[in-house]
């Protein structure tokens, strides 16, 4: 996985047909990103993204599946407190068939900041055999923190499959009395939740960068 | 037996879940070495007495005293219980996705491990410790890559309990409703597993409807909670009567 730097004027991407790239985007400071990828026959993309801190960040993001056979693999994850913002803006353009996708975006939101995710995914008429799948899920830790998720789906082509989920909640209480009635203090057992909800959004992630995020994790979580 | 041997002393306990009151006066002395069994119809407390032990935090206590090893337990988080060597069996219990069975004990046996000044447990030793816990609930080796009771059937979940028991060796263990929801084999395992955790330094709760958890794990002292209250205490024959007879017989006479 490579490291990718974002321009604020915006950037746009082509994976040629039959190549793959893996990328990943850190964002501790904030901006105003659009980015344009397309994905060329039995291409196949991934990316994840991960924002720190207290930023505000916009990412204006749009994926065209051009080819047949395209794949993208889309992650997120923002660890946000303070008066952090973040607004993520995705559309999966599945524009041929047998093309598939698969996003997951996991928030964890502190203090006072908010996240807003929105999320098309849009199935072109002759797209059939699309495989277009997306979640986003938010833990809210404290009263004045937010998030919105908003997925919606266009889709014109009939022989498809694709889901979405969005939730927004917070820290189990049954979940941390359980942990603690085994031992485990209160702040372990907060910082092993937001770790495994995390998780889900790093599968693509290399090992050393989801390690580096656990001062994060614990600092949020206190 | 001498005082000194009383782990568990709770004395006119009165608690409540909001502004309901559930436990109205409970006293109940438990001893090293002895098992308890706590019957009684639904809505008689029981489930409220396991979780004010383990101290959860939606119970207030509202009157009346608990003491653990002499210790006031009133103050206790649930994770300072814990390391004093309480345990619970949860009735129903939690599913936490994405946390395998082993890094949620490891945590644990750890967190034990710390409050007693000692290093975290090499991963040798904490190996074999998975693997003959495991085995005294019959456990296949998937069970410790799986998450906590994610999908796990009712079965399962409770052979889990045990095998947190196990894996914990705490001095009181308190079971709410182990029994509940196991076929035959299940009730079998969980029944003889925790049979095969009685010593004369530790002791058991085990709070349970039905007789049949009692071939298993033969109790000292059988008590019958009713309306937050224990109205009866007999010997290992009173289950039996409760099953043949139900609870009318002594309810009906208060």
């Amino acid at each position: 996985m490579e490291t990718l730097e974002l321009r604020q004027g915006g950037m746009k991407l082509h994976i040629e047909d039959g190549s793959a790239k893996s990328w990943l985007v850190m964002q501790r400071t904030g901006g105003e990103f659009p980015v344009e990828i397309t994905v060329g026959e039995d291409a196949s993309l991934e990316l994840a993204f991960i924002v720190l801190g207290d930023v505000h960040v916009s990412n204006s993001l749009t994926i065209n599946l051009t080819g047949r056979g395209a794949n993208c693999r889309l992650r997120g994850l923002w660890l946000i407190g303070g008066n952090a913002d973040v607004r993520f803006d995705v559309r999966m353009n599945h524009e041929v068939g047998e093309c598939t996708s698969e996003q997951i975006f996991k928030g964890i939101e502190g203090g006072s900041a908010r996240s807003d995710f929105f999320g098309l995914i849009k199935v072109a008429p002759d797209a059939q055999k699309t495989d277009a799948r997306q979640q986003c899920h938010n833990l809210l830790l404290t009263e004045e923190a937010r998030a919105n998720a908003k997925p919606q789906l266009e889709i014109y082509a009939d022989d498809v499959v694709c889901t979405h989920g969005a939730t927004v909640g917070r820290m189990d209480d049954d979940e941390l009395f359980y942990m603690r009635s085994r031992g485990i203090c209160l702040e372990e057992a907060k910082r092993l939740q937001l770790t495994v909800f995390a998780a889900a959004a790093l599968d693509i992630v290399p090992e050393d960068v989801s390690a580096g995020l656990e001062g994060w994790i614990e600092a949020i979580s206190r | 037996m001498a005082d000194n041997d009383i782990l568990l002393d709770i004395r006119g306990l009165h608690a409540s879940v909001g502004e309901k009151e559930i436990l109205k006066g409970i006293d109940l002395q438990v001893k090293a070495g002895q098992v308890h069994a706590i019957m009684g119809p639904n809505g008689a407390g029981k489930s409220t007495l396991a979780a004010t032990l383990a101290g959860r935090d939606n119970i207030t206590v509202t009157a009346g005293s608990i003491s653990f090893e002499g210790e006031d337990l009133i103050p206790a988080s649930p994770e300072e219980r814990s390391w004093k060597g309480i345990f619970l069996g949860f009735q129903y219990p939690v599913e936490i996705p994405g946390l395998s069975n082993a890094n949620f004990m490891k945590a644990a046996v750890n967190e034990h491990r710390k409050q007693r000044g000692l290093p975290p447990v090499t991963a040798v030793e904490f190996l074999r410790m998975m693997k003959e816990k495991m085995a005294l609930v019959e456990m296949d080796a998937s069970f410790s890559s799986r998450a906590v009771n994610a999908g796990f059937s009712g079965g399962e979940k409770k052979r889990n309990e045990v095998f947190q028991m196990a894996m914990l060796d705490p001095k009181l263990a308190i079971l709410d409703e182990s029994d509940s929801g196991l076929d035959v084999d299940a009730l079998r395992i969980v029944g003889t597993g925790v049979d095969k955790l009685r010593r004369s330094d530790n002791a058991t709760i085990l709070i349970t409807h039905y007789q049949r958890l009692l071939d298993y794990i033969v109790p000292d002292f059988i008590h019958v909670l009713y309306k937050g209250r224990i109205v009866l205490t007999g010997g290992k024959d009173l289950a039996r009567e409760i099953e043949e007879r139900g609870y009318d017989w002594i309810t009906g006479k208060l």
